[in-house]
């Protein structure tokens, strides 16, 4: 048992007082105390003994008395006594302020200040002061001045610990606040020296002084060594919380399987150690959450909301129990927790999740804008979540738009090209204004569940089936839907097993018999209600691709098994209707009005049905009219056939009055004119109002709404329009355009109707019939006859356009043979089909009476008798011809015969002459021989020459220059005649030439008149010599010298005179 | 063109049936006759100018009436589209997303880092006077693998002008930037702090450079095995010393600190009373000077201006013994001065005082040099700035048992003007200079006597 010893005053005596048995009221103790003037360390005392039993009152009351103004006055003299208390009141008043709202809290922080500075006052350099004033400081978050307190402690003694710790913690703090990360390290650096200089001033401190140096390597990113640091607490005190919730974060943070289960074990001692520690609270919550004991989550959460006030701490809890809420379907309750959750944190970076949760809420209560701005705000923290960027896409898809929504998704396909769902909310949003781009996210989707091996969703491929179908790929269309059905009664009538036989097709559609004798049989009819639908459309495919029989067996088959499936009886109506079964066509559609009598599709297709009889026209109305009703003013289908009945009954022939026409017009305009109103792309009401522009032959204007029209349905897969085409070509036909006209309803023919329709065939006839194209008129009749040989009303056209060809070819001025013949035969042709059609106008039901056909076979008749009489006259116009024409070839045959005779005559002129040039050549060729004869005798003239030259030469010198020039001209004849002297001339060549030299000096002093002959005679003496210097072989040499010899005697006669002048005076010389 | 068909198509669609989507194919129509009645009756009525012109109502004889069409397609044809994403909660219901499988739980440090520091019970934390070795588990927490290189943290230096007693006519250059002077004092404020807390800690600066606890080790070994080897000379080989001192620092007074003080003149040669003695005695009076740093608030409250006093005892006071505590001792008051701390590295310091006696060399480093400037020697200022307070008559120094604490004596006018304020700075200034005289005028080295 504790006690304090009390000495009494002036004796020696004390008085005992146990700390156990404290008096209740602060007074008594207090009243010895003064009295007996106790040291104030025994106050100091009692006063923490009060503390520690909880008696906060009382602990107060003595320390104020403690430092009161009398304690300064008697205890003067002891100063470490009174700054011990005043630093005790001080840390007092620091953990209120620390524990307080704000208001109290500046009180408190006010009173510790307070308290530091009385304490300052009686000493100034006491260590304590300094470091409650940094402890103070710390708690107001006043770093800076923190610090300086602990540094002035510190800057006395280094070692001092308190102030060691605190500093370190400041440091540690600053590091915790301080935003650049590299200035952080810096302090979380100067705070583990401070921490380690603590271990070494003090190597036995207290286990928890190691956590600083813990948290610091910690935070410096040194994992292991703070693993060492916090094992090394608990080694030392097992039980250290903060140590224990440490390594279990660090467990934790590895996320790992092991390292989580390792974390939650730490967390579960933390929590036996200290049920009121917050960190563990909140994560014992998170696991009891994932295991669903949502009771425990309760109640651990609301523990920690009440043990702990940190921001972040308290955000986690409240986190917790939204998302216990939020998993059980208590979507307000968790709204409320997620928004606290929320309020607790400053950024979204703190703590990011209950934002998600938050917008899910938000999203659940179509609070849009909201939702969307707690998602941007997890979009902050993680920019590529594509949980968040999903909800955005889809708050944008409700909100109305849709671009941005697709964006979204778009941007969510980016990110993760794997998320099946993203292509598939993006098809859904593009089918109706991007078909092609939906159908390739949507076959994108398929492709990556089938990937995932996942179950493709029926929906997907019924999706997928429809855009195809749309486009008009039947077959990938049937494919898609083949394998949304998969396995199932229906294969056997997809394979024609069941219900192709005859038998079957005699069957009548509403007979249910076929299906019941089936399943008497033994044969298992299962058709789930999600394949219903697909069904439905894959026999809408049948439909189109004109497989009637499978399709009715489809639709039988759905009706058979879910009888209201009200739509199924339409279809067979259509299928009836086609087949102009309009009475089973009109009793199908009663058994769908028996199940629902407001539909407002099966009183339009009734109304339709009923607008095409005479009888039946005026009730058409009453059905559209409840059908507009029905759906209370909303449906415009009806409107469009309110419209229309309006038209029809405007153009009604039996009620011929301007006044109901007129009528009827105003208000088929106010309707359509309503529907567009309500929607401003419907087509179907822009062409009726056209079609009341052209009644009243305003062409442009209608030409305008047709064109726009047709451009429209041109770019849509969804809305098959020829009678816009129609329309278009029938105005052009008005205005006279008739080519264009032709090719509209050419264009229409082959897009629509594969050529087959003899309505627009018989349009197309009467525009070839206006263009005045007989002939074109009349085939295209004829093709349509071969589509609808009942149709007399084609006949007759037939006949008229005959007529009509025959008519205008008999007006020509000119008609040939052939023509007026074609012409015979035409109108023969429309005699006879003018007679066969009078046996039909018994009927009275066609455009034309008896009257009226004998009328145009009197016309034929009359044509007939004119074409005969033209024919005759044709025929005697052609006999004269032929006549014209012999004529014309005899004297073409006389002119012929009279231009042989004069040819002959030219030809034996020309024989004279050429037999005259015959003989003129015969004489030169005499001449030739004899001027041969006379070269003959001439050539022995030289042999004498060159013999005498001989002699002379071996007289003297002198004389052979003149001699040798003779002998050159000697041996010129002699190489001429003959061949064997070519030796000769070799040997004599060089004295030739000078010869010649020597004959022009000879000259010089000479006549004059001599010199000229002697230069010709030498350039004539010259060629020769050039002329047999060419020889070579010596065929072409014997050839050449034909030639040569031929020249010759041209070159003779010129030289012959010139010569014996030559002669003579050479030998005068 | 194309998107607007588009739009026109997408609320084409709208129009037929909201729970309905695209429409299928128009399939052929049956074909409409004309009707037969309305030719029938047309040749019998007159026709107007109006219908003549008409071509489509122009009456011929080719059969055949052109009619407009607005066929509707049959309501049924459609097929049906089924919603691709049926679940309406799909992004509201509670999921586990990839957010929640990321998190990595914050480590959340106490604010007091698990240390609490109760000074309602501070023995806790009192230090034990005899410290048990530390346990191997806490060396190793104290120990590091990495190590930090270190940053000095030099501030700006200057150079000292060198000076001869015979040009006392040149003036130092004045670097009048401020920036420079604070940066230099905070750096050497730090500098002085780190020192002396690492002085007191007993740690080696240098030691704790080497990075490797083994190559620390080492080091010390071979710093012994060279301690013990004989001296030789660095250049010249050849010469043996002829006795060899150890040096040694002067333990007596290491922890002392002391300064190295540049006076700008004598500090006497101002007084009249004083230039009057002999050199002996005034020299004397110099040896025994105390000089203390003062804090004055002017006119301007956030601008203050400390200076330097030099104070002198009395020439008729030398005859009394200062170590006696009993008896006072008179100053005079002679001149302010404006002072500024240059100086080496404390942790590496290059200025030494070495003394020799008979057993060994001591020496002691002498890291801090106090320049000094006569205080209305500054021309720069201007006059309004410059604040003259009344000169104390009197001042007297005695030594009480706090240290060496300046009590004010019988002034009274020194308590209106003056107000001390702590400051690391002052501690350093406060200095007891010993009786001894440099030759040279211009510098002055104060000692602080021991007791």
């Amino acid at each position: 048992m504790a006690s304090v010893y009390i000495p009494v005053q002036g004796t020696e005596e004390e008085v005992r007082v146990a700390l156990d048995q404290l008096p209740a009221d602060a007074s008594d103790i207090l009243d010895i105390l003064k009295a007996e003037q106790a040291p104030l360390h025994l106050w100091l005392i009692i006063a923490r003994e009060y503390f520690k039993q909880g008696k906060i009152e009382q602990f107060r009351q003595i320390l104020e008395e403690g430092s009161g103004p009398e304690i300064d006055e008697y205890y003067a003299d002891v100063k470490y006594e009174r700054i011990a208390i005043l630093n005790a009141l001080g840390a007092f008043h620091t953990f209120l302020g620390k524990v307080e709202r704000a208001q109290q809290k500046e009180v408190h922080f006010k009173e510790a200040t307070q308290c530091y500075n009385r304490a300052s006052r009686i000493d100034e350099t006491e260590p304590s002061t300094w470091i409650g004033r940094g402890q103070l400081c710390v708690v107001k978050h006043d770093l800076q001045m923190a610090s300086d307190s602990f540094k002035i402690v510190l800057d006395e003694d280094g070692s001092n610990f308190p102030a060691l710790l605190g500093q370190a913690s400041v440091y540690f703090l600053m590091g915790d606040s301080e935003q650049q990360h590299k200035k952080a390290l810096d302090y979380y650096r100067n705070s583990l020296d401070l921490y380690k200089r603590a271990l070494r001033a003090y190597t036995s401190c207290p286990a928890a002084v190691r956590l600083g140096i813990a948290f610091c390597r910690y935070k410096l990113g040194q994992s292991d060594k703070a693993r060492q640091a916090f094992q090394r607490v608990l080694q030392l005190d097992p039980e250290n919380i903060d140590a224990l919730v440490a390594l279990a974060i660090m467990d934790l943070q590895t996320n790992e399987a092991g390292g989580i289960r390792r974390g939650m074990e730490k967390m579960r001692r933390a929590f036996e150690i200290y049920p009121y520690c917050t960190l563990a609270l909140n994560h014992l919550a998170n696991h009891y959450f994932f295991t669903g004991q949502h009771f425990v989550v309760e109640q651990l959460t609301e523990t920690a909301l009440s043990s702990s006030n940190h921001g972040l701490l308290k955000s986690h809890a409240f986190y917790n129990l939204a998302r216990s809420y939020h998993s059980k379907g208590d979507i307000e309750t968790a709204g409320r927790y997620y928004m606290a959750s929320v309020n607790e944190i400053s950024k979204p970076q703190d703590f990011v999740l209950p934002f998600f949760g938050l917008g899910q809420i938000q999203l659940k209560f179509a609070d849009y804008k909201s939702s969307l701005a707690s998602f941007e705000k997890v979009l902050e923290v993680h920019p590529e979540n594509c949980e968040s960027l999903k909800a955005i896409g889809h708050i944008y898809a409700k909100s109305g738009e849709n671009d941005k929504a697709i964006e979204t998704f778009k941007k969510v396909t980016r990110i993760d090209p794997k998320d099946h769902q993203a292509f598939m909310e993006l098809g859904e949003l593009l089918v109706q204004s991007d078909w092609a781009t939906a159908m390739e996210y949507l076959k994108t989707a398929r492709n990556l569940l089938k990937k995932a091996g996942e179950k493709i969703p029926i929906e997907l491929l019924n999706g997928i089936g429809l855009l195809h179908f749309e486009k008009g790929e039947l077959e990938m269309a049937e494919q898609s839907f083949k394998e949304a059905l998969g396995d199932g009664f229906w294969v056997s009538i997809i394979d024609g097993s069941v219900g192709s036989s005859v038998v079957n097709w005699s069957i009548q559609y509403r007979d249910q018999s076929f299906f019941q004798q089936l399943e008497e049989e033994g044969t298992p009819l299962e058709l789930p209600w999600d394949k219903v639908t697909t069904l439905f459309n894959y026999a809408r495919l049948f439909e189109e691709l004109h497989d009637t029989v499978k399709a009715s067996l489809f639709y039988r088959l759905i009706i058979f098994k879910y009888p209201d499936y009200i739509d199924t009886y339409l279809r067979l109506a259509a299928i009836a209707k086609e087949k102009n079964n309009l009475q089973l066509s009109i009793e199908l559609i009663g058994d769908a009005l028996k199940i629902d009598d407001k539909y407002p599709n099966a009183l339009s297709m009734l109304g339709s049905l009923e607008l095409q009889g005479d009888e039946t026209w005026l009730t058409a109305k009453e059905h559209f009219r409840e059908a507009k009703d029905a759906s209370e003013g909303k449906d415009t289908y009806s409107m469009l056939q309110l419209g229309n009945w309006n038209y029809f009954a405007a153009n009604r022939p039996e009620k011929k009055a301007p006044k109901f026409e007129a009528t009827h017009r105003e208000k088929a305009k106010e309707l359509y004119s309503n529907v567009l109103k309500q929607h401003h792309g419907n087509m179907f009401a822009a062409n009726g109002i056209g079609i009341l522009y052209a009644e009243k032959a305003q062409w442009d204007i209608a030409k305008e709404l047709f064109t726009q029209v047709h451009e429209a349905a041109s770019g849509s897969i969804f809305v098959q329009m020829p009678d816009v085409w129609i329309n278009l070509a029938h105005i052009y036909f008005a205005q006279g355009f008739f080519q264009q006209a032709v090719k509209m309803y050419q264009n229409c023919l082959r897009k629509f109707f594969y050529n087959t329709d003899a309505t627009i065939l018989l349009y197309l006839a009467r525009t070839h019939y206006e263009a005045e194209q007989w002939q074109d008129c009349r085939k295209t009749l004829l093709r349509a006859i071969h589509l609808a040989p009942s149709n007399y009303l084609l006949r007759f056209n037939v006949g008229v356009s005959m007529q009509k060809f025959s008519a205008s070819t008999l007006q020509k001025t000119k008609r040939t043979v052939d023509e007026v013949r074609a012409t015979v035969s035409e109108l023969q042709n429309a005699i006879r089909v003018f007679s066969l059609l009078s046996v039909a106008s018994t009927y009275h039901s066609h455009g034309f009476d008896e009257r009226k056909i004998e009328t145009h076979i009197e016309y034929c008749k009359h044509l007939l008798d004119a074409a005969k009489v033209h024919r005759d006259a044709a025929e005697q116009a052609e006999q004269q011809n032929k006549q014209k024409m012999e004529v014309a070839r005899q004297i073409a045959l006389a002119d012929e015969a009279r231009r042989k005779a004069e040819e002959q005559r030219k030809a034996q002129l020309e024989r004279r002459k050429q037999e005259d040039e015959l003989k003129q050549v015969m004489q030169q060729e005499q001449h030739f021989e004899r001027v041969k004869e006379q070269w003959k005798t001439s050539s022995n003239t030289p042999g004498k020459r060159k013999d005498r030259s001989k002699h002379e030469d071996e007289e003297g010198g002198g004389e052979k220059r003149r001699k040798k020039g003779g002998r050159r001209r000697k041996d010129q004849k002699t190489k001429a005649h003959y061949g064997e002297e070519e030796e000769d001339e070799y040997r004599d060549e060089p004295e030739a030439e000078d010869d010649y030299a020597n004959t022009a000096r000879s000259n010089d002093g000479g006549d004059s008149e001599k010199a000229p002959g002697h230069l010709l005679a030498a350039a004539g003496l010259e060629d020769s010599d050039a002329e047999e210097d060419d020889m070579g072989h010596p065929q072409s040499a014997i050839e050449r010298k034909r030639r040569a010899w031929s020249e010759s005697e041209d070159d003779e006669p010129v030289q012959r005179p010139v010569q014996p002048s030559a002669g003579e005076n050479d030998l005068s010389d | 063109m194309m998107r607007q068909s588009q739009a026109t198509v997408l609320q084409k669609t709208q129009q037929v049936r909201a729970a309905q989507q695209p429409q299928s194919r128009h399939h052929q129509q049956p074909s409409g006759g004309s009707r037969p009645a309305v030719t029938a009756t047309r040749p019998a009525a007159a026709p107007n100018a109006e219908r003549f012109e008409n071509r489509l109502k122009k009456p011929t004889t080719f059969l055949c009436k052109h009619k407009f069409r607005n066929e509707l397609p049959d309501p049924s044809s459609q097929l049906k589209w089924l919603p691709l994403n049926k679940d309406k909660d799909r992004y509201t219901k509670y999921r586990i997303t990839s957010l929640e499988k990321n998190y990595i739980p914050k480590m959340i440090v106490p604010e007091d880092l698990g240390i609490p520091l109760d000074l309602l019970d501070m023995s806790v934390y009192n230090t034990p006077p005899v410290q048990p070795p530390m346990a191997p588990e806490d060396e190793e927490l104290l120990r590091d693998d990495e190590v930090l290189t270190p940053v000095k943290k030099d501030g700006i230096r200057k150079k000292e002008r060198p000076t001869d007693k015979g040009m006392s006519w040149l003036v130092k250059t004045q670097y009048i930037s401020p920036l420079s002077t604070d940066a230099a004092k905070m750096s050497i404020t730090e500098k002085q702090a780190k020192e002396r807390r690492e002085s007191r800690e007993g740690r080696n600066t240098f030691l704790e450079n080497i990075n490797d606890r083994e190559k620390q080790i080492k080091a010390i070994e071979d710093s012994f095995r060279a301690a013990k080897s004989r001296p030789v000379h660095q250049t010249k080989r050849g010469m043996e010393a002829e006795w060899v001192l150890p040096l040694l620092p002067d333990f007596d007074r290491y922890d002392d600190q002391f300064v190295m003080v540049n006076f700008d003149g004598d500090p006497t040669a101002d007084s009249e009373q004083y230039n009057k003695l002999e050199r002996s005695e005034r020299d004397e009076c110099e040896s025994r000077a105390v000089m203390k740093s003062f804090l004055v608030n002017g006119s301007d409250p956030a601008k203050q201006e400390k200076f330097l006093a030099y104070m002198v005892p009395s020439p008729h006071e030398l005859s009394k013994d200062l170590d006696d505590e009993t008896e006072d001792i008179q100053y005079s008051w002679l001149r302010e001065y404006h002072w500024e701390v240059r100086g080496d590295d404390k942790d590496d310091p290059t200025t030494y005082l070495v003394t020799f006696d008979d057993d060994g060399a001591k020496y002691l480093p002498l890291p801090t040099k106090l320049v000094l400037q006569k205080k209305k020697a500054k021309e720069g200022r201007s006059g309004d700035e410059i604040e003259h307070f009344p000169v104390p008559s009197r001042i007297t120094v005695s030594r009480t048992a706090h240290g060496g604490m300046m009590e004010h004596g019988e002034s009274s006018s020194m308590h209106e003007n003056l107000k001390r304020q702590r400051s690391s700075v002052d501690d350093d200034l406060y200095d007891h200079p010993k009786h001894s005289r440099v030759e040279d005028m211009d510098q002055y080295s104060g000692d602080e006597y021991s007791d």
